[in-house]
């Protein structure tokens, strides 16, 4: 039954964790890498779930701890596919409603990763602090001290004017 | 007051702005993992709850094409459209958006044809010649190549592999070629279709089906699947071929 309950329950969580997973990898394919790996990591653990907690905080949960690991993993190992053709290719924006869209993504990655990733949750999710912090497996109170730190931080580097008219220019790295 | 406000204002602004980003992912088409991952076992060796949790797993694939839009359309509309192939590569399609002028490097160009599972079509794929530099129009050339599933394929859970090739011009344009067997119906010619700045050519040569996803226009990915096309058999260039362009749905809006 509760087996059940968890399938039912990422089925009706896919789009929102899907969408945590995209915020957090900034690729359309990691960002399903991730998911898949995280959900496959649920279903091992069905036990683990406490009935009387939030599935959802759970599986969002499961989703963060298998993108830090995976950060980490990646930070030991610097990873280079094997069989790319060519190497790294990097491409300069042409359109200004490309940059200003995109300039979103490069303000967040400017901040601190737990920064960033506190502020991605709660504007995607709408998650009130505790479920954040849930999520996250943080005190509240360093929830409110990150997305206060990220919030002023991303008024800085993405400002309310709009593109062409002094907002950070992306760059390639 | 009008600190506070103007603070909600700007929350406001943040989260608009990183939802735009990011909440496409939500419409993303279910994948073929997933249904996988929610029918793990066959129905006989199920109890009565699972079941039942099977057929929630099923309504709610019915229910994102009903809501989604884009993927039910996809699959309902176009069941019988000139090019089945146009609705499996709609789907690459939309996933490319946005990749043309994509700031942060190509890093996930993974996997290679070898990595293709389907043994006719890693056959098939051996035999073409990919266009070397200098034979496509803008200096667009085959930069990566990557195995791709049948999730492109929605409600086809038989569906073929495929392989998606990455092309880049020589002004770091990018190009998506989407490569998978070739199963339904023959058709010849170059079907086109552009939606929401996206323009998709899909056309088949023998048992193999072709999608080039470009964010140019028109005529410009015509003319560049009319090279890729022959230049992927060794022939030199020569006029578009006829095409044939048919109506489909809107892509849904970025919220």
């Amino acid at each position: 039954m509760k087996h059940a309950k968890i399938r039912q329950g990422i089925v009706d969580e896919l789009p929102h964790l899907r969408r945590f997973a995209f915020a957090l990898t900034d690729n359309p394919e990691a960002a399903d890498d991730l998911l898949q790996s995280s959900l496959e990591r649920a279903l091992r653990r069905t036990g683990q779930w406490r009935q009387e907690g939030r599935l959802r905080s759970w599986l969002f949960r499961i989703v963060y701890t298998t993108h830090l690991n995976a950060r980490e993993a990646e930070k030991r190992h610097r990873a280079v596919a094997l069989d790319t053709v060519e190497g790294v290719v990097g491409v300069v924006p042409r359109q200004e409603s490309v940059v200003h869209c995109l300039d979103v993504a490069h303000a967040l990655s400017q901040l601190p990763v737990e920064q960033r990733d506190v502020v991605v949750l709660v504007a995607l999710e709408d998650v009130s602090y505790e479920e954040a912090a849930e999520i996250l497996d943080v005190p509240v109170g360093t929830v409110r001290s990150r997305l206060s730190r990220g919030r002023a931080a991303l008024r800085e580097t993405y400002p309310s004017k709009g593109p062409g008219q002094g907002a950070v220019l992306c760059r390639v790295k | 007051m009008a600190g506070q406000s103007t603070d909600d204002a700007e929350i406001e602004r943040q989260n608009d702005a990183i939802r735009a980003r990011y909440g496409i992912a939500a419409d993303w088409p279910p994948p073929a993992w997933l249904k996988g991952l929610v029918e793990p076992e066959p129905w006989w060796r199920r109890p009565a709850a699972v079941r039942l949790a099977q057929a929630a797993a099923v309504i709610f694939v019915a229910s994102v094409s009903a809501a989604g839009g884009w993927w039910g359309a996809q699959t309902q509309t176009h069941a019988s459209a000139a090019n089945p192939h146009v609705a499996a590569f709609r789907s690459g399609a939309l996933l490319e958006r946005g990749a043309f002028t994509r700031l942060d490097p190509v890093s996930a160009v993974r996997g290679t044809a070898a990595a293709v599972s389907a043994p006719f079509l890693s056959s098939l794929l051996g035999t073409l010649q990919l266009p070397e530099q200098g034979m496509l129009p803008g200096g667009f050339r085959v930069i990566g190549a990557q195995a791709v599933t049948q999730e492109v394929t929605p409600g086809r859970p038989d569906a073929p592999q495929g392989v998606r090739f990455v092309l880049t011009s020589q002004d770091g344009e990018r190009a998506f070629l989407y490569v998978q067997g070739r199963w339904l119906t023959p058709q010849d010619g170059l079907t086109v279709e552009r939606r929401d700045g996206v323009s998709l050519v899909a056309w088949e040569d023998g048992p193999l089906a072709f999608g080039l996803v470009t964010g140019g226009e028109d005529e410009k990915a015509q003319s560049l699947a009319a090279a890729i096309r022959r230049a992927l058999y060794g022939l030199p260039p020569t006029p578009i071929p006829s095409t044939a362009a048919i109506a489909g749905p809107d892509f849904p809006t970025v919220r």
